[in-house]
């Protein structure tokens, strides 16, 4: 045994690993990670369209939600369709004879928002977002989406509320 | 060079990441679904186009260019 191999400890030899080559990345290491993560990303853009292509809509055929007589214009009502108390919606009178019903969560992040008569706009009082009460568009404010809606039948004075109102691209926000 | 690959690498991966941003936004549900279709087609491009590129980078061994200092080198 020479002198050298002499002087290096046992745990030394036991783990010849050198902290420099083990902490080493190289720059191909690091575009393969690079790569690895776009693949992901390209995964989950796949995922979004493939899930909302095969999942089965929400329907909720005619849900009775109250009397004509109950509320006044300018007037808001919050109701929850067959007890669902996760999706709370809003049922507005914007005039004698126009009426509108849309979810009353903010496509923000979920605030409750509140229809404002004087200013003819719905509100997110969290992060001041406005939304137009005649489609759900989106006027100012954070929120990426218009508010989803409901077709409003009125039979004989009672209000019904039925499917979901397709969104136009014009009133995406 | 190495330095201009990894720069469009990290903006292909923002790209992505944008188209994805878009998806989420606008097609949660079945509306837009164009959108999230061409969306999705355009990021698995991406996603190949970066597979493809690897090839042209070269893999420079560990430690290869640190040679010089291992007779200094006494960290473990």
């Amino acid at each position: 045994m020479s002198e050298d191999n002499k002087k290096i400890p046992a745990w030394k030899a036991d783990f010849p690993i050198k902290k420099r080559e083990a902490a080493y990345v190289s720059r191909k290491e690091f575009i393969k990670l690079i790569t690895f993560f776009s693949g992901t990303l390209a995964l989950a853009n796949v995922a979004i369209p493939a899930f909302n292509f095969f999942k089965e809509e929400k329907e909720i055929g005619q849900y009775f939600v109250g009397l004509t007589t109950d509320l006044n214009v300018g007037g808001m009502r919050t109701f929850y369709i067959n007890e669902d108390h996760r999706t709370p919606y809003m049922l507005i009178r914007l005039a004698e004879d126009k009426w509108k019903v849309f979810e009353q969560k903010c496509t923000h992040l979920s605030c409750s928002v509140l229809y404002n008569h004087n200013e003819k706009v719905i509100e997110c009082p969290c992060h001041h977002g406005f939304f137009n009460p005649e489609d759900g568009s989106v006027i100012q404010g954070p929120p990426p989406r218009p508010l989803p809606q409901l077709t409003v039948v009125i039979k004989e004075d009672k209000i019904f509320v039925t499917d979901f109102v397709k969104q136009t691209a014009e009133s995406h926000g | 060079m190495l330095v201009a690959i990894i720069s469009i690498y990290i903006l292909l991966v923002s790209l992505q990441m944008w188209l994805l941003f878009g998806t989420i936004n606008k097609a949660l549900d079945k509306e837009h679904l164009d959108f999230s279709t061409y969306s999705a087609i355009a990021s698995v491009i991406i996603f190949l186009c970066t597979v493809f590129f690897l090839r042209y980078v070269p893999d420079i061994p560990t430690g290869q260019n640190k040679k010089q200092e291992d007779e200094n080198d006494h960290a473990y």
